[in-house]
């Protein structure tokens, strides 16, 4: 499954349960966003599903602020599948994922692990 | 029954939406905490970036401005830029692009060409500095934006430099056509004073001999004395024209022509554009020439060139040609008014021909036809020069639209004529056909008597330096028939060259000439085996009857 636009990827590999978003992502509000959101509701649809998913954004150079209601949605969605756990991948080089990801780690008080190199 | 909702239901269904509020409430908070942080990150990041063009501007070697697109209002400069104009920087900030042209119509130019190509490369225009001296300069255009502004970043490409470079080139190169212009009279006065020379050799040995020959107290010696000392300041003017073009008298060594002129067209073919053929025909039997090799290039290269010249618009074939004829030609070479061998080389081509009207006047060294710059008019002049100096000729065919021929006599360097043509001197003495070895250490001298042993009918060899005579008598095997040498010489006294001679060839017949004044005993002479004495001053007579003798001596 993947989306990809002209500064973006996002992929998901089942084999690894991975979403990789890669690139500068500066869509338009909700709807921009519509497509990459249903990725993500496939991504939860699957049966069965993985105990585990890694969502990897070490090379999302830019998130806009529907692009991190978007993810917050995510969370939130996975959340309340119960049972899953999620694993954040970030980048130290993109300073802005700390604060923004320690924000979107309290939708999710448990089983949200982010690991930043 | 939705009224009826138990308070359980109510219960459940206000957490829920409590629990919803919560992240509602969670997602603005990382909302708003992410747009804090990315934005203060590209902040920092535009921060950098005018760093990064503050920099860059500052160091780059290249002048270049910033102006708005539609008024052209200067909105920044870097230092080279102003600089270059002999501006501050506030003051340059001040202009617009107009300003900066000396001429407002090359701007509307400039404009013209930006709106319809969208961009400006290489535009050339000329600038005004702020003392209003102009700049002329390469101006390349992009359209940018800067703080959020449609605008035209501008690099200049300064051409004083340049141009400053280029006039110094063709100074250069003036100064070199220069050089080869006098290189060409040079080579040409060489010609043609090496026929003078040949000329007054004649003129000096005959008024010598008369005056030999005739009575001390004749009443025409004191005629021939005039004479003389006016032939002495002829040769004195042609020893000057030689030294003003300080050409020395081309030393000239046997030449395998074939060879050379198969190089040289090898060159030439290569130099010639495609629409121009060249044809070489080489007769395959060819004697030696006396000449020098890059002479002979020069000869084909700037006869060729005058063919390319001719068919530059049709193209067509050059047609070069070597061969052997035996022809009189009346040549100015004075000793040689006969019929003689020559290596002709022809260059002829299919080109526009030559105008009778000026075809007496092609050989003037800067005779031209061509535009400025396109010829200098000395390329048939070196030709003549050289060919001259080789003691041969050159004539051409030519008639308007059919082509030219230039034909180079070449006189072959071993065999003379056989066929002598007795001369009024000759009348008196006998001559004959033998190679002979004249050793002298004064030049003029050797020239005198090699003229006049030549008008005899003999082949003669001369040497100035007694040690290279030695050693051409060692090298050639039987080639010299008789020797004449002179006693008092620096390197080799004659008799000793004498003996050196006869230790190696014992029965060639030697004469040695001894000044008056030089006591010899010619006993001591004959036991080393020299023949013939003859003292100084002698006759052409006496020397001619002496060679004949001991020439018929041998042969008996
Ligand atoms: N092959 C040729 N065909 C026609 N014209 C010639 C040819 N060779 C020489 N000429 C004429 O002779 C003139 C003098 O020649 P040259 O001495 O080489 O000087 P330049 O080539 O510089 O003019 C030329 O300008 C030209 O008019
Ligand atoms: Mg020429």
């Amino acid at each position: 499954m993947q989306v990809q636009g002209d500064k973006y990827t996002i992929v998901y590999h089942s084999e690894t349960a991975t979403v990789r978003c890669d690139g500068m992502l500066d869509l338009r509000g909700k709807d921009g966003y519509t497509e990459i959101s249903e990725l993500f509701t496939k991504v939860l649809d699957q049966i069965p599903l993985p105990k585990k998913i890694i969502l990897d954004i070490r090379d999302l150079e830019f998130l806009n602020s529907s692009g991190i209601t978007t993810l917050g949605g995510f969370i939130i969605r996975l959340r309340n599948k119960g049972g899953i756990q999620l694993l954040i991948q970030c980048a130290n080089k993109h300073s802005w994922q700390l604060r923004s990801m320690k924000g979107l780690q309290k939708l999710m008080s448990e089983g949200l692990e982010l690991n930043f190199e | 029954m939705e009224h009826t909702q138990s308070k359980e239901e109510l219960i459940k269904e206000n957490s829920a939406l409590k629990n919803e509020l919560n992240d509602l409430k969670l997602i603005i908070e990382a909302v708003t905490g992410h747009s804090d942080g990315i934005e203060s990150e590209l902040l920092e990041k535009i921060h950098a970036g005018e760093k990064l063009f503050q920099v860059m501007s500052k160091t780059i070697p290249v002048p270049f401005f910033i102006s708005l697109k539609d008024s052209g209002k200067i909105l920044f400069s870097n230092k080279h830029a102003y600089q270059i104009f002999g501006y501050s920087a506030e003051v340059f900030l001040t202009k617009e692009m107009l300003d900066l042209y000396s001429d407002p119509k090359e701007f509307q130019t400039f404009i013209t060409v930006l709106s319809q190509y969208g961009q400006v490369d290489n535009f050339e225009a000329t600038l005004k500095k702020s003392d209003n001296s102009l700049l002329i300069v390469y101006l390349f255009s992009q359209p940018i934006v800067f703080k959020e502004q449609a605008c035209l970043l501008t690099v200049i490409y300064d051409l004083t430099e340049r141009i400053k470079a280029e006039e110094e080139k063709s100074a250069l190169e003036n100064q070199l056509r220069q050089t080869q212009k006098m290189e060409a009279i040079g080579t040409m006065a060489g010609g043609i004073s090496h026929d003078l020379n040949n000329i007054l050799a004649i003129i000096f040995g005959n008024i010598e001999l008369s005056m030999m020959i005739l009575p001390e107290d004749n009443e025409v010696q004191k005629l021939l004395t005039c004479a003389l000392s006016a032939a002495k300041r002829a040769k004195e003017m042609v020893k000057q024209i030689l030294d003003f073009c300080r050409q020395k008298e081309h030393e000239r060594i046997p030449v395998k022509i074939k060879q050379v002129v198969s190089e040289a067209v090898g060159m030439i073919k290569e130099l010639m554009p495609s629409t121009i053929q060249i044809k070489l025909e080489i007769e395959p039997q060819l004697s030696t020439i006396q000449g020098d090799p890059t002479q002979i290039h020069q000869i084909l290269m700037n006869l060729c060139s005058n063919s390319a010249y001719a068919m530059r618009d049709t193209g067509g074939v050059i047609e070069i040609i070597l061969k052997e004829v035996h022809k009189n030609l009346a040549t100015t070479r004075i000793a040689n008014p006969k019929p003689v061998s020559y290596v002709v080389l022809t260059v002829k081509d299919t080109g526009c021909g030559i105008e009778k009207t000026i075809m007496d006047r092609i050989f003037d060294p800067f005779f031209t036809t061509k535009p400025v710059g396109k010829g200098t008019g000395l390329g048939l002049s070196v030709v003549y020069g050289i060919i001259k100096s080789f003691g041969g000729t050159i004539t051409v065919e030519s008639e308007l639209g059919k082509g030219a021929a230039f034909h180079c006599y070449f006189p072959l360097s071993s065999k003379t004529s056989d066929s002598a043509d007795p001369t009024d001197i000759q009348k008196k003495v006998n001559g004959g056909k033998e190679k002979i070895l004249l050793v002298d250490d004064e030049e003029d001298v050797l020239l005198i008597f090699k003229s006049m042993i030549e008008s005899l009918g003999y082949e003669v060899i001369t040497h100035s330096n007694s040690l290279q005579a030695l050693q051409m008598v060692q090298k050639s095997k039987n080639d010299v028939d008789l020797v004449v040498t002179d006693n008092m010489m620096p390197n080799m006294m004659g008799t000793t060259l004498a003996e050196k001679i006869l230790a190696i060839r014992p029965n060639m017949p030697i004469i040695l000439c001894t000044g008056l004044d030089i006591q010899i005993n010619k006993d001591h002479l004959s036991s080393i085996g020299i023949k013939g004495f003859i003292n100084k001053p002698y006759s052409l007579q006496q020397l001619a009857f002496l060679i004949r003798k001991l020439l018929d001596e041998r042969n008996r």
